[in-house]
């Protein structure tokens, strides 16, 4: 069988192909059926057309081979072979011959010069301003007329050659074209209006033109399937995670042990077990709504042993939500300690300005915060005295413990480098202790391995809660969650693992291989 | 004065006399190197492109306190805002702006009108939106915007924390290129994970001078470079004489 | 050079609050704190700027009928509502108790768990999108710290627990002060550009 060559990729492919099997480019030119008929000419394998008039056949070889030079450069007005022809038996001398004792130069200009004047035609007579008259020549210019006239050798050209209509010379025959030979246009030249374009040209032309219509025409945007693979991890995911966690509330199985204290842990029992009687511990209540299940988790147990200890409590909060989950904390051990507000614990609420007002602390507290959550002046009017959380302070150097219960690590870095060193510079007992969310731990424990400490101990997450519960004896508060939330841990792992596994190493297992896609193509 | 405070305002005086000597220094000569950071040059790519597809650009300012250490992130990302709305001033859909503090919100209005004015093109306040006041009706409230939006790409630059996740998140929903950079430690691990593009580090705090923020951000880049190698050199000869036994 | 009387008063303000906190000179550190003391009171001004800010943008959602015109509804009811309870009772009114405990946390909450789930779809997908040797030691530092810091069905692993405080107290302590440190380096140079009127966000 016959092969063609893909003009794309160059491979073989059987010539009854219309597209290459290997790459799909397109083997054979598209053509429209009527123009590819009317225009159709017979090529040679360089593209060259083959003359078809019958006077082609007539065209001299030097002829032919400039026609061969034009066609390949340029583009000329499609002519008919007729003219064509006309032109050929014109150049070979069939329309009149060279006059014997004519040198073939001088006929040459004669033919080209007569064909020059020929163009030129007479302006028309204005009506309004009629031509001038003739000018009456004097007798010897009259009488060289006549003898070149009668010159017999110029007689045959003269007769063909044009008389001046215009100018001083008006009426003259033979008068040599000036400006008709020297500007005579050498400008676009005729040319052939067929390109030399081979098979794989017009295979890319096809190729372009395609492309540019397409353009044009607005495709389909292919549809996103409604339910696609990453639909399915997320809600496979979300779906295993508050199966396990929820089974595990309902079906609690042999509760596991809380972890054993660490040592900054225990550091935090100790401060607060050496609170004097009617300690006075200023809790600032520091975190985001959104974090409440870890950091209450975290804090009941410490919040739980401080008021065992009997302390006074002054609540504050540097975000605007701060004093209302204060309270709403209170609230939930209200049944265990019946704390009263304006008498056990005040709460002075929403320092204005956040972590940048935790300066204001350490000057005058009863400038920057005169008044309770409820409106209440917390520090004593005419009518009213001093309420007893608050007595004897006047900045926060004045507690005896600070609290500080945080997820931000901004904000807890501000409690120990804005802070701190007020308290330590300010009596030697007071300290400053923190209940963080798990994620700031490598933050705040630098401060506590600092010599001297910045941060004198701290419960860090669920973990560290469910420690200090079990330090201190009261394991009900966290035991609740402490055993649904290892389940959520392991089945995020699990998950992690497995389709962490799977997801990463599905697209290398169904990516075909190079030896397979070698064949295919 | 004690010893730590002289300290401290010899450091600032130094990191001072450092930006305005590299500033007046290469006033006048090319810009010095500065290593490759892909995900601006992606940002670069990415403005482009939003402004040809008339798409959305989304660039979110966090929730950092402007009286606190957090101002630090938002002024850069204001810096950066302000080189985007200009960059974008000639797109169908000019960049919004998105933040979870009241004073950041007040400020990407600012910015926004007067990147407006300078092009010459309209100003719309509701480009510059407070989202939320906690974190993650803030987070949620971006997301929202991202996804209603159908945003080109979205860039975070300010204080995240792990409610950043949210964000990007929508971002990656939208197919959307999310470029995240904060100060906030909890924030970079979330962003290491889920963002197409995070910013490591001190990377977010480089984003004015690596987007044609002006000198003096290339300047204060030569500064933060020269006082990172003096802390690395001193950690390292306090780690020796640790460890020979001198301290 | 245009030099606006803002630029001027941002500089003043900001060098002396600089200077209040180095130099322990009584005027300074008076000036200091009344200036922290205004620069609060603006805090919390603005904060209701903020709000009037997101009440408008809802609103401008809802009369122009763009998309999610409901949820905008829907704040601006419970923003309404909010501000009448808790104005008219005060904060710590059962009434506004009840819409913090019912609304606000359970919402908030919600994100949370949500943010979980996507925490853990990150991890999934982490080593298809960012397949690295940094990746494969990110995912396997989440496991180790999960496992451990969770009850793990009463199981003990030997030296999990160890391995646990070793990575939260040598290597991501170190990088966190690392971090820390090149984050402070960008806080000093962003706030000497605003101080030096050459970042100016005030614009004046």
């Amino acid at each position: 069988m016959a092969e063609i060559n893909c003009p794309l990729c160059g491979k073989a492919n059987p010539d009854d192909f219309e597209v290459c099997q290997y790459c799909q480019a397109r083997l054979k030119p598209l053509l429209a059926p009527d123009s590819a008929e009317e225009n159709s000419l017979p090529q040679d394998e360089t593209g060259v057309e083959e003359p078809t008039s019958p006077a082609a056949a007539e065209i001299p070889e030097w002829l032919q081979e400039l026609r061969q030079d034009e066609d390949s450069l340029e583009l000329e007005p499609e002519r008919s072979s007729d003219e064509l022809a006309a032109d050929i038996s014109e150049a070979t001398g069939d329309a009149g011959s060279i006059p014997t004792g004519t040198p073939d130069w001088i006929y040459e200009v004669e033919q080209e010069t007569q064909r020059d004047f020929d163009h030129i035609e007479p302006p028309p007579p204005s009506p309004a301003e009629p031509g001038p008259e003739p000018a009456a020549l004097p007798d010897w210019l009259e009488s060289i007329r006549l003898g070149l006239h009668g010159t017999p050798g110029l007689a045959s050209s003269q007769a063909t050659e044009p008389v001046e209509s215009t100018g001083p010379l008006a009426g003259l025959r033979g008068v040599l074209a000036a400006d008709a030979l020297i500007s005579r246009s050498r400008g676009p030249a005729t040319r052939p209006a067929k390109l030399r374009v081979s098979a794989n040209q017009l295979v890319h032309i096809d190729l372009l033109r395609e492309l540019v219509e397409s353009e044009g025409k607005s495709q389909p945007l292919p549809q996103k399937p409604s339910i696609s693979s990453e639909h399915i991890l997320r809600w496979g995911i979300a779906l295993a995670v508050c199966l396990a966690v929820v089974w595990s509330i309902i079906f609690p199985g042999q509760p596991a042990a809380l972890p054993a204290f660490q040592e900054e842990t225990a550091e935090l029992n100790r401060l607060i077990e050496q609170l004097p009687d009617g300690g006075q511990v200023l809790v600032a209540f520091d975190y985001e709504p959104g974090e409440f299940a870890e950091l209450d988790a975290a804090a009941s147990a410490v919040i739980d042993h401080l008021m065992i200890q009997g302390a006074y409590l002054t609540l504050v909060s540097t975000t605007p939500l701060g004093p209302v989950l204060a309270e709403r904390f209170i609230e939930e051990l209200q049944p265990v300690h019946h704390y009263t507000a304006g008498v056990q614990y005040v709460n002075l609420g929403y320092i204005p300005g956040g972590t940048a007002s935790l300066v204001m602390l350490t000057g005058n507290m009863p400038r920057a915060l005169p008044y309770t959550i409820e409106g209440l002046a917390a520090w004593g009017s005419e009518s009213q005295p001093v309420l007893p959380p608050l007595q004897g302070i006047q900045n926060v150097g004045d507690y005896d413990l600070v609290m500080v219960l945080v997820d931000d690590p901004d904000v807890a870095r501000a409690w120990v480098e804005q802070v701190e060193p007020f308290i330590s510079s300010s009596s030697p007992q007071g300290s400053l202790g923190m209940v963080i969310s798990a994620q700031l731990e490598p933050i705040i424990r630098p401060y506590y391995d600092a010599n001297p400490r910045q941060v004198h101990g701290f419960v860090a997450g669920l973990r560290g809660g469910a420690s200090y519960a079990r330090l201190n004896g009261r394991e009900e508060l966290v035991r609740s969650y402490w055993d649904s939330f290892g389940v959520g841990l392991f089945m995020a792992v699990l998950l992690m693992l497995v389709a962490g596994l799977m997801y990463s190493t599905y697209p290398l297992l169904t990516r075909p291989s190079k030896s397979d896609s070698e064949v295919k193509g | 004065m004690n010893f730590p405070e002289l300290m401290g305002l010899a450091f600032v005086g130094l990191f001072l006399g450092l930006m305005l000597g590299s500033a007046f220094y290469y006033r006048n000569r090319p810009a010095p190197f500065v290593r490759q950071i892909p995900a601006f040059g992606r940002v670069r790519r990415a403005i482009g492109l939003a402004v040809e597809a008339g798409s959305r650009l989304h660039l979110s300012l966090g929730r950092g306190n402007l009286i606190s250490t957090r101002s630090a992130v938002a002024f850069v990302g204001l810096s950066i805002l302000d080189r985007i709305a200009r960059s974008a001033a000639a797109s169908d859909r000019p960049p919004v702006a998105t933040s979870g503090e009241s004073t950041l919100a007040i400020l990407s209005q600012d910015t926004l009108h007067d990147a407006s004015k300078f092009m010459g093109a309209d100003y719309d306040p509701l480009r510059g939106q407070l989202t939320g006041l906690t974190p993650f009706s803030y987070a949620a409230g971006a997301a929202s915007l991202i996804h209603d939006e159908a945003t080109g790409a979205s860039l975070l630059l300010g204080s995240f924390g792990s409610e950043v996740a949210l964000i990007t998140e929508a971002g990656d929903r939208t197919e959307s290129l999310t470029l995240a950079g904060t100060d906030n430690l909890t924030g970079q691990a979330v962003l290491y994970a889920t963002a197409q593009e995070p910013l490591i580090g001190e990377e977010t705090y480089a984003g004015g001078a690596y987007m044609g923020a002006g000198g003096m951000h290339q300047a204060s880049l030569i500064a933060q470079d020269i006082f990172r190698w003096v802390i690395i050199l001193a950690l390292l000869v306090g780690a020796v004489l640790k460890l020979v036994g001198v301290l | 050079m245009k030099f606006p009387f803002s630029v001027a008063v941002a500089i003043g303000i900001g060098l002396i609050t600089l200077a209040g906190y180095f130099l322990n000179i009584p005027v300074l550190q008076t000036l200091r704190m009344a200036l922290i003391e205004w620069a609060t009171t603006l805090a919390a001004v603005a904060l209701l700027v903020g709000i009037a800010n997101l009440f408008t943008i809802h609103w401008n959602k809802l009369t122009s009928g763009k998309v999610g015109g409901l949820y905008s509804a829907i704040l601006i009811v419970s923003l309404v509502l909010t501000l009448g309870v808790v104005g008219w009772f005060g904060p710590t009114h059962t009434y506004s108790k009840w819409i913090f405990n019912n609304v606000q946390l359970p919402v908030e909450g919600s994100l949370l768990a949500l943010l979980a789930v996507i925490l853990v779809v990150a991890g999934v997908r982490l080593l298809r999108l960012r397949s690295s040797m940094l990746s494969i030691i990110f995912i396997i530092t989440a496991m180790v710290i999960l496992l451990a810091t969770g009850p793990l069905f009463g199981i003990s692993v030997p030296g999990l627990t160890e391995l646990r405080s070793w990575i939260a107290q040598v290597p991501a302590m170190a990088g966190a002060r690392g971090l820390l440190l090149g984050i402070g380096l960008g806080i000093v140079a962003a706030g000497l550009r605003v101080l030096i009127g050459s970042d100016r966000p005030y614009r004046g």
